[in-house]
């Protein structure tokens, strides 16, 4: 029994003992309550946070953010993406744009989103999508390309139309791509929201971050940086769990 | 595929870049065209992008301030140049990087490699890195400079807090898989385990140091250039958000080139390192 959970009981322990030492620590005076205040205060203001319903609001605003980028990023990047892997001219003319652009650091853009399209949900709907389309045109491309040839010489041989193919063939074989690319453009995405929000604007969980750390109330800005690890977590569980069940039904590859 | 996953697990947002896709083995080899038409259309597509760009901005179809054309960006990159400030600025930010990147190395690589040695230790780390790994670190930028003040240290601790988590997850991930053929070798030779991690264990850690190093560089620079960009007094970031603030964009554009062409310089630097680390190992 124990040999058999030793890994757990290793994690739970360690994690414990952490809490408790940070719990002392600042007990004892050896961190100073505001530069750090303990596990059990981060805690309470967390329960009052979630049950003030203050962060309802923060939580519409990023979460409507996140969203709309996102679906602007899969709407944008998933034909993009399969017209650049379906083309090799298309994709000649299109790479070096791409890799510039993949190049720069989207948030570092976010001074001038915001000249673009002035400070709202806006300007951080923009770095999400940003963040999210390049990861998404990337992995589309790499799919429609690593489709299996046998798959694609049926069709030829049975003479289907691009059309007929792309919808037979490279879509259902592009999904696992399709997701390895929709995580990477999640976990851009919510790093995306918080800096967009924490750098302008005036709600969201990356605001609340952002004044509750600036002016050292702790235990709020780790209660408002639980609930993004929360959301993070929650998003990359649900894509991992599709994941696995979309691969189920897939037999065997033939090559 | 596996390209794809892999990158996908390591929860890195440019594991998968463009360089590494085998762009070159599309399709069957009569529908691509041939390597110099690839290039020339490379070259076209770019020319015709940039000289649109400019057109766009002489007939004002675009506001400049909105989009600068490439030759104000050019002569803005000439004067920041010629001044000094961009060489300035640029030292400001590598020192940063370079500081907290030092400093990660130093801490990660050694719990990285003794996490993937000892199972036990990796279970005790685990659960702390997980819940690290899962935020982002640039979160914690308000309550650093809050703590620390607005200047170099709180980049450096940002930077650090990156790349440790990077270096860290990337090397004990590598050393835990390490070939378990040459585990079993020194075991069978009852090598003792201070030879044993001298002789299997650091060697073959190599690879996944430097896999390790590249992508906490890449992060790392992102990490410095936001965390200026939203508290500093200079660098990289810092020219991104005082020139946007005053809408001289074509001076942003300046700071962006050269943040992403530090970027890749870097990148290319360590992917060259990464093969040559490589290239003594005989195929497993």
């Amino acid at each position: 029994m124990l040999r058999e959970h030793e890994e757990q009981l290793w994690a739970v322990g360690s994690l414990l003992t952490t809490l408790l030492v940070w719990e002392g620590a600042v007990r004892l005076g050896l961190i100073r309550n505001t530069f750090l205040p303990p596990p059990t205060t981060i805690l309470k203001a967390a329960v009052s946070l979630y049950t003030g319903g203050d962060i309802r609001e923060h939580l519409t605003a990023s979460g409507s953010a996140f969203v709309i980028g996102l679906a602007l990023a899969i709407g944008v990047g998933v034909p993009t993406g399969v017209a650049i892997g379906w083309s090799p001219r298309l994709d000649a003319i299109l790479a070096p744009h791409l890799a510039a652009f993949y190049a720069v650091p989207k948030l570092a853009l976010l001074p001038i989103v915001i000249v673009w399209v002035g400070i709202s949900i806006w300007s951080v709907v923009v770095v999400v999508f940003l963040a999210g389309v390049f990861p998404i045109i990337v992995n589309l491309a790499t799919a429609v390309r690593s489709v299996d040839p046998a798959l694609m010489q049926v069709a030829r041989s049975f003479e289907a139309s691009a059309l007929r193919v792309i919808c037979t063939v490279v879509v259902p074989s592009s999904v696992p791509f399709f997701l390895a690319g929709l995580r990477l453009a999640v976990i851009g995405g919510l790093v995306s929201i918080v800096v967009g929000e924490m750098y302008a604007s005036r709600a969201g969980i990356g605001y609340l971050v952002a004044v509750t750390g600036a002016t050292l109330q702790v235990d709020k800005m780790f209660a408002a940086v639980l609930c993004l690890t929360a959301s993070g977590l929650l998003a990359l569980w649900a894509i991992d769990r599709t994941q696995r069940q979309v691969e189920r039904w897939r037999p065997p590859r033939t090559s | 595929m596996s390209q794809t996953t892999g990158a996908g697990t390591t929860g890195a947002d440019v594991a998968i870049d463009p360089a590494s896709v085998p762009i070159a083995d599309a399709g069957s080899p009569a529908a691509r065209p041939r390597r110099w038409g690839r290039a020339t259309l490379g070259l076209v597509s770019v020319l015709a992008g940039l000289l649109l760009w400019e057109i766009a901005g002489a007939r004002g179809w675009v506001n400049r301030i909105i989009l600068s054309p490439p030759h104000e960006v050019a002569l803005a990159g000439l004067e920041l140049a010629r001044s000094g400030d961009l060489a300035r600025h640029v030292g400001i930010s590598l020192r940063e990087l370079g500081v907290g990147l030092a400093l990660a190395a130093l801490v990660g690589v050694p719990v990285g490699v003794l996490a993937g040695w000892s199972r036990r230790f990796s279970w005790i780390l685990r659960p702390l890195t997980a819940v690290f790994y899962a935020t982002p670190v640039i979160v914690f930028a308000p309550l650093i400079v809050a703590w620390l003040g607005i200047g170099f240290w709180d980049k450096v601790l940002l930077v650090f807090l990156e790349g440790f988590f990077q270096l860290f997850v990337t090397v004990s991930a590598g050393v835990g898989a390490l070939n378990d053929a040459w585990l079993r070798v020194a075991i069978a030779f009852a090598a003792r385990p201070g030879f044993t991690f001298r002789s299997v264990v650091l060697p073959g850690s190599v690879p996944y140091i430097v896999a390790g190093a590249r992508l906490a560089t890449g992060r790392g620079l992102v990490t410095v250039v936001v965390a200026e960009l939203l508290a500093s007094t200079a660098g990289l970031g810092w020219m991104v958000a005082y020139y946007g603030q005053n809408f001289k964009t074509a001076y942003v554009f300046v700071a962006l080139v050269v943040t992403a062409a530090l970027g890749m310089l870097g990148d290319a630097g360590l992917r060259r390192l990464e093969r040559q680390v490589e290239r003594w190992r005989p195929p497993a």
